[in-house]
């Protein structure tokens, strides 16, 4: 059996960088929407393109590239996703970017990618990712649905109350060890619960609570 | 950082990368240890080590390197952790490692960040991470504890329950269009809530139907929702 394979999850913040997807096929249009949903519009190369890509490119969310692949069509991006009916075209793709220290992702391939998806739950700011690896996609997405339903309420609301109670300890004092004092005990004390739970003015009371004791 | 602006989270594998932490203090620890487990052998640089960071090096699970940091010293990286408790210096690392065009994290200012650290819940087999693009470090770990204590506690077995059924449907169905089909009608049945509120046996039931169902021709089959 294969030894299980380890993975470092990060979250790219890829706001300015490129990201290419090769292939205009569903895949390719299911990855572009992907993308889309975090507010990226990639570069989408392959000789023709479903009608949905079209749609998508003439929305102005992503750039179509109506030519055959060529290496020095990923000059200058940092992730490329291969997605093409093509697995042999793709595999050259992969080979193309490693070469050019790109992050790569090749779909139904995990072996040869340096990154994978994986199932996400998105509230504005906040992605909740389910990952099984790759024991079961559908336990996965039946996971990543629960999870999408207990988040329906106002999460960036209390994500937005965190930030604010950030701001407003950082204005308070540089000391870290005192600021993670506070944090520590804001966790331990249910902050988020009591923002879960409509109790946003015990909440208040307790950041301040909190807060004084420590300061 | 814009509000629309949403972390896509991925897993990374980081085994054949060349990983570097700037900053050997208690914080270049901790993130030495997240690559560590995700299976890099990172390179630490710092002039002071804690004695976990040395016990690490003298295991081999790092490489020290006891000095202090010096642009030649960022090198082939692909990916750089500034995790030193000089601001002004984590800036400088996160400019010289973006210029040799490594992915760089900086532990205290997210905005100059290529990627942002996750908080993961591991159960078996099972990853859950939640991340806020560093907005709130504190959200992400309250929230990550609140998934925790409503998910049921024997996930992982769940898990291993789906596991069992892919095999079987598997095994039962060659056509992989006949078991996107099943599987897009447990879907609807919600398979996962009955494991959860009527377990196994009541789930396993609704499989083997789901499986009747797909043995019959693909036109006569129950109609699903779009």
């Amino acid at each position: 059996m294969l030894e299980p394979r380890v993975f470092f999850p990060v979250a790219l913040n890829f706001k300015t960088w490129r990201c290419v997807v090769v292939g205009g096929g569903d895949e390719a249009e299911f990855k572009t929407r992907i993308f889309n949903d975090f507010h990226k519009f990639p570069d989408v190369i392959a000789e023709s393109f479903t009608p949905g890509l079209e749609e998508i490119a003439a929305d102005g969310r992503a750039t179509l590239i109506r030519q055959r692949y060529s290496p020095e069509l990923l000059d200058g991006a940092k992730v490329v996703l291969a997605c093409s009916e093509d697995e042999s075209l793709n595999l050259t793709v992969g080979e193309d970017a490693h070469a050019k220290g790109l992050l790569f992702n090749m779909v139904d391939n995990a072996e040869v990618s340096d990154f994978i998806a994986t199932s996400y739950v998105r509230r504005g700011n906040l992605t909740v990712n389910i990952m099984t690896d790759g024991l079961s996609p559908a336990f996965a997405n039946s996971l990543r649905d629960k999870i999408g339903m207990m988040l329906e309420n106002g999460y960036q609301e209390h994500l937005e109350f965190f930030v604010e109670t950030k701001r407003r300890i950082n204005g308070l004092t540089d000391d870290i060890q005192v600021k993670k004092g506070i944090w520590r005990e804001l966790v331990k004390h249910g902050l988020l619960e009591l923002l879960e739970a409509d109790a946003d003015r015990e909440a208040t009371l307790k950041v301040e609570e909190v807060i004084a004791k420590h300061l | 950082m814009p509000r629309g602006n949403a972390a896509y989270s991925i897993v990374l594998d980081v085994s054949q990368l060349n990983c570097v932490v700037v900053g050997a203090g208690a914080v270049g620890e901790r993130k030495a240890l997240g690559l560590i487990e995700a299976g890099a052998i990172p390179r630490v640089i710092g002039r002071k080590a804690t004695a976990r960071v040395q016990d690490l090096a003298r295991s081999g699970r790092l490489r020290l390197d006891l000095d202090d940091y010096k642009s030649e010293k960022i090198g082939v990286a692909d990916l750089v952790i500034a995790a030193t408790d000089d601001p002004a210096l984590n800036r400088r690392v996160a400019s010289e490692a973006k210029n040799a065009g490594a992915l760089v994290n900086v532990v205290d200012d997210p905005s100059r960040s290529d990627f942002a650290n996750v908080s993961q819940i591991a159960i078996g087999d099972l990853r859950i991470t939640v991340g806020t693009l560093g907005r709130s470090p504190a959200f992400t770990k309250a929230l990550r504890k609140y998934i925790e204590s409503v998910l049921p506690d024997d996930l992982d077995t769940h898990l291993g329950h789906f596991e069992r059924w892919r095999g079987q449907i598997d095994e039962q169905l060659t056509d992989p269009k006949d078991r996107q089909w099943v599987w897009s009608e447990l879907d609807r049945r919600d398979l996962l809530g009955t494991l959860f509120s009527t377990g196994k046996e009541a789930a396993d039931r609704v499989v083997d139907e789901c499986l009747g169902a797909a043995s019959v021709a693909y036109d006569l089959r129950p109609a699903q929702d779009p």
